[in-house]
C-alpha cells in the first residue's frame, strides 16, 4: 500500500520520511485524541493537511512529524499528555486537539509507526484505504 | 477568534529566530526562539488559537535568568508570560506569513489564552530540546560573563599584569564569600553548542570559566565530616582560609551548632591548615604525630 501522504514526501523534498527506523507493525489497541463525532474530517488527518498549518518553520523533521498521526499505548498515556497540554492551552486544547480518546487496531498493512516512547506517544504514518474512522471508536471523554 | 486589544504594528521588535520547541504535538505548541541580532534575548512562542486561515501565538519575551528559573521549576510558563508588561500577538498562515501583529497589555490577554498557575516545566512531557536547553544554560549560569568582570577592573587598586591573577583578584572581590578560582576562555559563542546547528552567528566570546575551589579540611587532625560542613556553611572550604581564621570565630561557629560540638578544641586547626596551606604535608604530620588529638 502506498503512504496517503507519498505525493507530499516528493513534492517535499523530504528525503527521510517516514524515517528509516518506523516498522509496520501490529498493535492491538491504538489510542488516539479524536472529535465527539468519529467522522469529524480532523480526526485522521495529519497536522499539516489541517487548515491551518501549525507550524513555525518548514524543516524536514517537523513537517514530517507533521504528516504523521500521533497515538499512544495506553488511555492513561493519551490522558496524562491531554492534561499535561491542558495546563498550558486551557480549553483551547479541545479546539486544536481533541475531546474524546478513540480506540482501534493498526495492523502491518496500516502504515509503519516509530517506537513509542517513555510517554507512551508514536508517530503513525499511515498508508492509503485504512477507513480509521470506521475501525476507530470512541470510548472516553477528554 | 477572541478580539484582542491591543496596537496594531508592522513587525516584531526583533529578528526571531527559532532555537527548538519545548513542547510539540504534531506541530509545535510551545518554542523557543531568541532575537538573532541579541543573542541574549529570548521569547517563548505559545500557540493560543486559531481561525479557517491563521494561528495565533503569543510571544513573550524572557530573561535569560527567569528562563532557567522555569526550567528549575521555580516559576511556571505563566509566570513568565505575566513577567512581562506587554507581550505580541501573531497570527501566521500556513506559509508562515504574519497576517496580523498586535502588542497587547498582558492584563489584557484572555484567561484561555494563558496557561494555567500549574504550568511548570514537566521533564517528562517536554522535548528533549527543552533538556539540552536547561543543561547548557545551567552550565552557562555557572560561567562569568567578563563584562561584569571587567566592571570590577575599576574598583582594583592594586593592578596586577598575569591576566589570570588579575582576575583571581577580582573574582574575590566579585564573590566575596566563596573561593573561586578563574580563567580567562575564548572561543565560538556557546550558544552552537545548545542550540544546535541553526545557529546563524557564531561570535567570539571572552568569558571567565569559574569553579568553587575546596579542600579537605579533614586532612586536619580535630576535624571530621560534620565539623567540615558547619566551615564550609560559614563560607570556609580551603587551608588558606581557615588558616586566617582566628581560633575565637572557629569557636563561635561549633557553638552555633550546638552544645555536642562544644567539646571540640580548634586552638591548633589554624597552624595545621598554614602547613596544609603551603603543602608542607611532612611536616604536618609530624606535628599531628605529636598531638593526641586536634580536639
Amino acid at each position: 500500500m502506498p503512504f496517503l501522504y507519498q505525493e507530499d514526501f516528493v513534492n517535499l523534498k523530504l528525503t527521510n520520511c517516514p524515517p528509516s527506523g518506523y516498522k509496520p507493525k501490529i498493535i492491538e489497541t491504538a489510542f488516539r485524541w479524536v472529535y465527539d463525532d468519529i467522522d469529524d474530517s480532523r480526526n485522521f488527518v495529519s497536522q499539516y493537511h489541517k487548515n491551518p498549518k501549525r507550524f513555525l518553520d518548514k524543516n524536514e523533521k517537523t513537517i514530517c512529524s507533521g504528516l504523521a498521526l500521533s497515538m499512544f499505548d495506553s488511555i492513561g498515556n493519551a490522558q496524562a499528555r491531554f492534561y499535561e497540554l491542558r495546563e498550558i492551552l486551557q480549553q483551547k486544547a479541545y479546539n486544536t486537539l481533541g475531546t474524546k480518546i478513540a480506540v482501534g487496531t493498526i495492523t502491518e498493512s496500516d502504515g509503519v509507526n516509530s517506537e513509542t516512547d517513555e510517554n507512551g506517544h508514536f508517530n503513525h504514518h499511515l498508508t492509503t484505504n485504512t477507513n480509521y474512522n470506521k475501525r476507530f471508536k470512541i470510548i472516553e471523554s477528554l | 477568534m477572541d478580539d484582542i486589544k491591543g496596537l496594531i504594528i508592522s513587525k516584531l521588535g526583533f529578528k526571531p529566530l527559532k532555537l527548538g520547541d519545548f513542547l510539540f504535538h504534531e506541530g509545535p505548541l510551545v518554542s523557543h526562539f531568541i532575537d538573532s541580532s541579541n543573542s541574549q534575548e529570548h521569547y517563548l512562542y505559545k500557540w493560543c488559537d486559531s481561525d479557517a486561515h491563521c494561528n495565533r501565538w503569543m510571544i513573550a519575551k524572557c530573561s535569560e535568568d527567569l528562563l532557567v528559573d522555569f526550567l528549575n521549576n521555580k516559576i511556571t510558563l505563566r509566570g513568565i508570560i505575566n513577567a512581562n508588561s506587554f507581550v505580541y500577538i501573531m497570527d501566521l498562515d500556513d506559509d508562515l506569513n504574519e497576517q496580523n501583529i498586535l502588542i497587547t497589555n498582558t492584563q489584557d490577554l484572555p484567561e484561555t489564552y494563558l496557561p494555567t498557575d500549574n504550568s511548570f516545566f514537566n521533564e517528562k512531557q517536554y522535548e528533549k530540546y527543552a533538556l539540552q536547553l536547561k543543561e547548557a544554560l545551567v552550565n552557562k549560569k555557572n560561567t562569568v560573563n567578563i563584562d561584569r568582570v571587567l566592571e570590577e577592573l575599576s574598583n582594583v587598586k592594586e593592578q596586577q599584569h598575569e591576566t589570570n591573577n588579575l582576575l583571581n583578584a577580582i573574582l574575590k572581590k566579585v564573590f566575596p564569600n566563596q573561593v573561586v578560582q578563574g580563567q580567562v576562555a575564548e572561543g565560538e559563542v556557546p550558544y552552537g553548542n545548545y542550540l544546535g546547528n541553526r545557529v546563524v552567528e557564531k561570535p567570539i566570546y571572552r568569558e571567565v570559566v569559574i569553579e568553587k575551589r575546596y579542600d579537605d579540611l579533614k586532612m586536619i587532625e580535630g576535624i571530621g565530616s560534620k565539623i567540615e560542613e558547619l566551615l564550609n556553611n560559614a563560607g570556609i572550604y580551603t587551608f588558606e582560609q581557615l588558616a586566617d581564621a582566628t581560633p575565637k570565630m572557629i569557636r563561635e561557629i561549633l557553638d552555633k551548632a550546638g552544645s555536642r560540638f562544644s567539646f571540640h578544641d580548634p586552638s591548633t586547626w589554624a597552624e595545621q591548615s598554614g602547613l596544609a596551606a603551603e603543602g608542607k604535608w611532612e611536616e604536618l604530620k609530624k606535628k599531628q604525630n605529636k598531638l593526641y588529638s586536634g580536639k
